[in-house]
């Protein structure tokens, strides 16, 4: 079962086609790695799908709905966590818990379990009251990204999480994510890191608005001759013609 | 709903937990008030004058008298030449020259003002001839007239029989404080999410776009609400300006001056991209058309034509007649039906735009 169609999706912005005719799939579960240079299209892309920009052509199906006619719906069923970070920082760990809690609509009980269960499994009970900003980086990505699933969506879109993370934390921040997709939450994850593409069950590169390759990380190692994910980003990326 | 307040329960925190919104949401008003109706008046007190006495006799005694038991003057120096007078008018110590000449000549008394500033050279000048004019001794003596106009008018001060400022200041102060909250909070709170980054993450959330907007604006709304009262009551109990009309009258005109300026702080969200030009924006293209061509400070009326036909889209100029007409001289709500007006159309005009930049921001 997929949860996210698209089939020749296009964005122009008068002259400039920032995504180009691009068409994949995405399984149930699946942790996509949606790689490319900056400039490539990838955040154009990605609000497609979040139901935040109408394509100009083309079709999308995110989580069982078309991105023209029902992003309201595609909100409700997808969560989001953004490269700035995405959590109020003068809220203290439980407001921004409640307060996310609110805007998905959960129940009071519902949002009181879950409080429980997240701050229990990131070890965050003691910060409870604690003001997010003054919270180390690493625990409040992590944070921000329980937040992100705090509704169960069939989805996470994830665009750069780890940027300026330490390695640790980073493999920490991995381990949230395999949980989450072991819960059948797609990750749908955009990263500068190519360590994380390894990560990644699939991944597709786009180069100038186009998806130039999408497999597993295994597969794109030997049809591009490579050891590593960074060796067949660079064999792709090269043939970019626009700049950033 | 549920969503709604969760949302306004947010906007809360943020207010309260920030120093700086806090002194400009409770302080300012104060402090404003307090400075307009203090520091900064155009009321004359304790003028300098001096006398240049020919006569020397009781009447001009009497006269000096009575100049001083008014609050508005001081007599600094009784000279003996009028080019010792000029003298004091050239160093600054005396504002206003009484010269009484001797009774076998044309019984005039001549008034003498410095006008360098005119607005209070012309209330010296009132002051004083009203002060003269209704004394007892010149009216007891016909022989003496005054040098002053040749038809001596009756005054009578409509509304505001003490001529104090506050009357004035009032109002204009609520046009700024309402201004200031509204649209400059408004449009700071909103461009600071998108600076952090969390309003894309309120935007890929089920939350409406407009329920975002709504809701970021409700709690200064009901701040304003708070700030009205505030300042209505410093100004009856501190400053001693009543409230002669009808008070929920004035706090509809209130509120419905407030929406136009959340408007105009939404618009600016719009434009702006970081709290520094929105603060910016708002303070040149807000504040500043506010304090200087609403009336406030200086008479419309005074101003030349392309200045007034541009004050006609200051928001505050419609306000601040509708308050005054109704806090100071207790008009009735027909009164204000036009400026009301005005403010409505302003108010629907802006969240149309508004509404439409803010979709296209989206995109």
């Amino acid at each position: 079962m997929y949860v996210i169609e698209t089939d020749r999706l296009t964005k122009q912005f008068g002259n400039f086609t920032a995504v180009d005719q691009i068409s994949f799939k995405v399984s149930s579960g699946e942790i996509f790695g949606f790689l490319g240079a900056n400039g490539a299209g990838k955040t154009t892309a990605m609000r497609m799908l979040c139901g935040l920009s109408i394509p100009t052509s083309g079709k999308a199906i995110v989580a069982g709905f078309d991105v023209y006619k029902e992003s309201e719906q595609i909100k409700k069923h997808i969560g989001y966590m953004s490269q700035k970070f995405s959590l109020y920082g003068d809220l203290k760990v439980w407001e921004n818990i409640r307060l996310f809690g609110g805007i998905y609509g959960l129940s009071r009980k519902r949002l009181a379990d879950k409080t429980d269960e997240l701050l229990h499994t990131l070890d965050l009970e003691k910060e409870r009251n604690t003001l997010v900003h003054s919270l180390p980086l690493g625990w409040k990505q992590k944070l921000a990204f329980s937040v992100a699933i705090i509704h169960d969506p069939k989805i996470v879109f994830l665009d750069e999480p780890t940027g300026g993370v330490d390695p640790v934390t980073r493999r920490q921040f991995w381990e949230l994510i395999y949980e989450a997709s072991a819960r059948d939450i797609t990750v749908f994850v955009t990263t500068h890191y190519m360590d994380e593409a390894e990560y990644c069950n699939r991944v597709s590169i786009m180069v100038d608005g186009r998806v130039e390759a999408l497999d597993t990380p295994s597969v794109l190692k030997t049809t591009y001759h490579a050891d590593n994910m960074n060796g067949v980003f660079q064999s792709l990326a090269r043939k970019a013609i626009r700049g950033e | 709903m549920k969503q709604f307040i969760s949302f306004i329960r947010k906007e809360f925190y943020h207010i309260f937990r920030d120093v700086r919104t806090m002194i400009i949401l409770l302080v300012i008003p104060i402090v404003l008030i307090i400075l307009f109706g203090y520091a900064i008046t155009t009321e004359i007190k304790s003028s300098p004058f001096a006398v240049l006495d020919y006569r020397r006799d009781d009447v001009t005694a009497k006269l000096i008298e009575q100049l001083q038991a008014s609050e508005y003057f001081e007599l600094y120096k009784i000279v003996d030449s009028y080019d010792e007078a000029e003298t004091l008018f050239r160093q600054g110590k005396i504002r206003m020259l009484v010269s009484a000449p001797q009774p076998s000549k044309e019984g005039v008394i001549g008034i003498e003002v410095d006008a360098t500033d005119p607005n209070e050279a012309t209330a010296l000048l009132q002051y004083a001839t009203a002060i003269i004019s209704t004394s007892d001794i010149v009216m007891r003596n016909p022989d003496i007239q005054i040098a002053q106009p040749g038809i001596m008018p009756t005054v009578n001060l409509l509304y505001n029989p003490q001529m104090k400022g506050a009357y004035n200041f009032v109002p204009g102060v609520m046009g700024l404080i309402l201004m200031l909250i509204c649209a400059m909070m408004t449009s700071v709170g909103i461009v600071r999410e998108k600076e952090l980054g969390t309003m894309e993450v309120l935007l890929v959330s089920p939350f409406k776009p407009v329920y975002i907007v709504l809701a970021k604006a409700t709690p200064y709304l009901l701040l304003s609400v708070i700030n009205i009262i505030t300042i209505l009551l410093l100004s009856r109990f501190l400053l001693g300006v009543p409230i002669v009309g009808s008070f929920t009258l004035l706090f509809s005109v209130s509120i419905l001056y407030a929406l136009v300026s959340l408007c105009l702080g939404l618009l600016i969200s719009t434009i702006a991209d970081t709290q520094q030009a929105a603060m910016l924006i708002s303070g040149m293209a807000l504040m500043l058309p506010v304090i200087l061509l609403s009336g406030m400070v200086f008479p419309i009326e005074n101003m030349p034509w392309i200045l007034q036909l541009f004050a006609n889209i200051v928001p505050a100029k419609w306000y601040i007649i509708a308050v005054k007409n109704i806090m100071i001289k207790g008009l009735p709500a027909e009164a204000i039906l036009k400026e009301s007006g005005i403010l409505l159309f302003m108010a629907l005009f802006l969240t149309v735009v508004s509404v439409k930049r803010f979709k296209i921001r989206l995109e």
